[in-house]
């Protein structure tokens, strides 16, 4: 057995396991040590809905426009205050890194509606908009053999050319770079927050990306067995990732994010008014 | 509260404070992402680049790895898990006692962290220790124990309502239904004593009847909510709260926007576990309703006004920029940030506490010498908090103002000590009452 079954027939049981025992021990956690039962303070929102006659006028639109602004104000900020983060950071490696290569290209795309085959269906599904893997190829490329039925262009057009996998991997790969780079000269300020941790996090990052990126643009003449080991790697570390996710600065992207900002919005907003 | 020495006290007092570790707080702890995006918006990074909000909060993090995560403390420093001793608590201090608890950092944070809450949380260990600054500690301990009512308090509060009786017909204290209870502390005497008559001259205009507590509350309450001493915060809110009630008062109305506001008005039924006598305003809320509704009888005003919003009354409080007031009683500029990004005058949580000036005064009213009790670190944390304020200032001086407003006492005071560095021009600081009174029919 090589590792890329390894990885695939007996270790992704338990990453599962271990991802979702991990974040349910999570989510259980603040909602044990949660303090619902007591006193609270008049809530603000609800004292300007009163003074302003109905719940209409200041609750719905104003709930619209906060929900999406306490989203959005980081990265006004940001813009403000520091747009070479906003583009390494936000941009290259959360939007291009997540958004586009983990959901969008078109391998990805095919594990996801082998997994998940439901999100076939419908509006949700994935292929349409999957991103090629390199510039000669549709992003339906694959995806399509799991979605019998579903022919069509991908629409990203001309974009392909600049918008594929593996345009999108370098600018992954230098946004880590960036980012690492960043926390060393953090370090060497003395500013004391950067931990050994983030940047373990984000040579696991790096090594996640290296290893798709060697298995996707080795060589057609590779060997069967390295190609195969190749994308072992890749898995092995995806892996990794999602089983270390509940329990690191990871987790951000499922939980801890969301969980920020529903807070933001119920005590700045809900409480104070601000 | 005795100093705590030993490893295992200290790791007692972790565990002690470890009841108020709730969800909000290990969601501030765990999910840092350290993108920095808070780093430009702190008052303090502006000063000196080491203390930003994720690395002041840092310090309570490192404490919570050691005693709630068992991988990090199997790890311990790799993991940056530190155990609570002295040496450890007095390298916190440096960053804990440079937060301002302004929560500029929870506006524009990314996770939605307060950063300031995390400070005030490494306080209450540095506390434990007994590495307060002394000055404050001894505020602290004087509310806590009600021995700041010493003879001078007393006559200071005797005259204060002496001189009320100038401007109105009835000196009320302690009376009972009155529509506004005024809360009044040491403080509100000595640094805002202009504000509170000038808000009492105004109340009595608008028909609103009040009435002042039997004696001071307070030093400036809840000083718990300075030092991390939650018992002592909880006895305070609780005091006003019962006095309010007792006096069936229909709102506690504050006059210090400073800490106090938001810890009656937010955080007090919370820590103190009880329920809201009554409704708590700010006169900043008062007087901008009856500015909205036009039954403000105030003459028009013109001077160049601006600004500065306290960051406790606007980001922990809710409570913005009076427009319409401001419109009636002088000729508003449009500050360069206002509302959410405004920064912080520097005097904030203890640091109003910590200047000698301030010292000097509490120390002749509560016969005790605080000067003395200034020491090296509260010198630096003075001149820090002042280095603040400077930046403050410029930023409020490019628009040209004749009169700065606000509405907390010590951003009054940190303006006006910061004004007189900085600017040529003689410049007025102003709490918004005094501006509304001189402008009354």
């Amino acid at each position: 057995m090589d590792l890329l079954s390894f990885v695939l027939w007996y270790l992704s049981i338990p990453t599962v396991a271990i991802f979702v025992g991990g974040l349910v021990y999570k989510v259980m956690r603040y909602a044990l040590l949660a303090r619902i039962h007591v006193p609270k303070p008049e809530f603000r929102w609800r004292e300007k809905a009163i003074k302003k006659g109905s719940f209409w006028d200041i609750g719905f639109w104003h709930w619209i426009k906060e929900i999406i602004m306490v989203f959005l104000r980081p990265i006004i900020w940001c813009a403000r205050s520091n747009v070479l983060d906003l583009v390494g950071g936000l941009l290259f490696l959360h939007i291009f890194g997540i958004i586009l290569i983990l959901f969008l290209v078109g391998t990805h795309v095919a594990i996801w509606l082998n997994y998940m085959p439901y999100l076939k269906l419908g509006a949700l599904s994935l292929v349409p908009a999957a991103v090629a893997i390199e510039k000669f190829w549709f992003g339906l490329c694959l995806a399509v053999k799991y979605s019998a039925g579903v022919e069509h262009l991908s629409p990203w057009g001309l974009l392909t050319y600049a918008g594929n996998a593996y345009m999108l991997a370098l600018i992954v790969i230098a946004a880590i770079t960036y980012k690492f780079v960043d926390h060393l000269v953090k370090v060497k300020r003395h500013i004391i927050n950067i931990r050994p941790g983030d940047f373990a996090a984000l040579l696991l990052l790096l090594a996640v990306v290296l290893s798709g990126f060697a298995a996707a643009f080795s060589p057609i003449t590779t060997p069967i067995t390295v190609q195969r080991f190749l994308l072992g790697l890749h898995v092995l570390f995806g892996e990794i990732f999602f089983m270390v996710l509940p329990f690191t600065k990871f987790s951000h992207f499922v939980f801890g994010y969301w969980y920020g900002k529903i807070h933001e919005l119920y005590d700045t907003y809900a409480k104070r008014g601000v | 509260m005795m100093a705590l020495e030993s490893r295992k006290d200290l790791d007692k007092a972790f565990w002690r404070l470890s009841k108020y570790i709730e969800s909000n707080i290990i969601h501030y702890v765990e999910n840092c992402i350290s993108c920095g995006i808070c780093y430009e918006i702190c008052p303090a990074f502006h000063i000196d680049k080491r203390y930003a909000p994720a690395p002041i909060g840092e310090w309570f993090r490192r404490f919570y790895r050691r005693y709630m995560n068992p991988i990090a403390r199997a790890l311990g420093k790799l993991a940056h898990a530190y155990p609570l001793t002295r040496e450890n608590l007095l390298k916190a201090r440096e960053y804990a006692y440079r937060c301002t608890n302004c929560a500029a950092c929870y506006m524009v944070c990314a996770a939605g962290i307060d950063s300031g809450t995390l400070a005030l949380m490494c306080k209450a260990l540095i506390d434990s220790a007994g590495l307060t600054p002394q000055a404050v500690k001894v505020l602290e301990e004087l509310e806590a124990t009600r021995k700041y009512i010493t003879p001078k308090v007393e006559e200071l509060y005797a005259k204060f309502q002496e001189e009320l009786k100038k401007y109105v017909p009835e000196v009320s204290v302690g009376e009972r239904d009155r529509t506004a209870y005024i809360p009044v502390s040491i403080v509100d005497l000595v640094f805002g004593k202009d504000a509170l008559i000038s808000t009492i001259r105004v109340l009595e205009k608008i028909g609103i009847t009040w009435t002042l507590p039997r004696e001071p509350v307070g030093i400036r309450p809840p000083m718990g909510y300075v030092t991390g001493n939650f018992a002592e915060f909880a006895s305070l809110v609780r005091r006003i709260y019962l006095e309010a009630k007792e006096l069936n008062a229909k709102m506690i109305l504050v006059v210090d926007c400073g800490y106090t506001y938001p810890a009656l008005r937010f955080e007090g039924p919370y820590i103190a576990e009880i329920e809201q006598p009554c409704k708590i305003m700010s006169v900043v809320e008062l007087f901008e309703d009856y500015a909205e509704r036009g039954l403000l009888p105030v003459r028009e005003g013109h001077d160049a006004a601006i600004w500065h919003d306290p960051c406790m009354l606007m980001r922990r409080g809710g409570v913005e920029m009076p427009h319409a007031l401001l419109e009636r009683i002088a000729t508003p500029l449009k500050p360069k940030w206002k509302g959410r990004y405004v920064r912080c005058c520097g005097g904030g949580s203890h640091m109003f506490f910590l200047h000698e000036e301030v010292a000097k005064a509490l120390s002749e009213v509560l016969e005790i010498d605080l000067v003395r009790m200034l020491d090296s670190f509260s010198r630096e944390i003075a001149e820090f908090s002042l280095k603040m304020a400077e930046h403050r200032v410029e930023e409020l001086l490019t628009k040209m103002p004749r009169v700065i407003v606000t509405a907390c006492h010590s951003c009054v005071f940190m303006l006006r000590k910061a004004l007189e560095k900085v600017s040529t021009v003689r410049i007025d600081v102003k709490h918004v009452s005094e501006l509304v009174a001189k402008q009354l029919m």
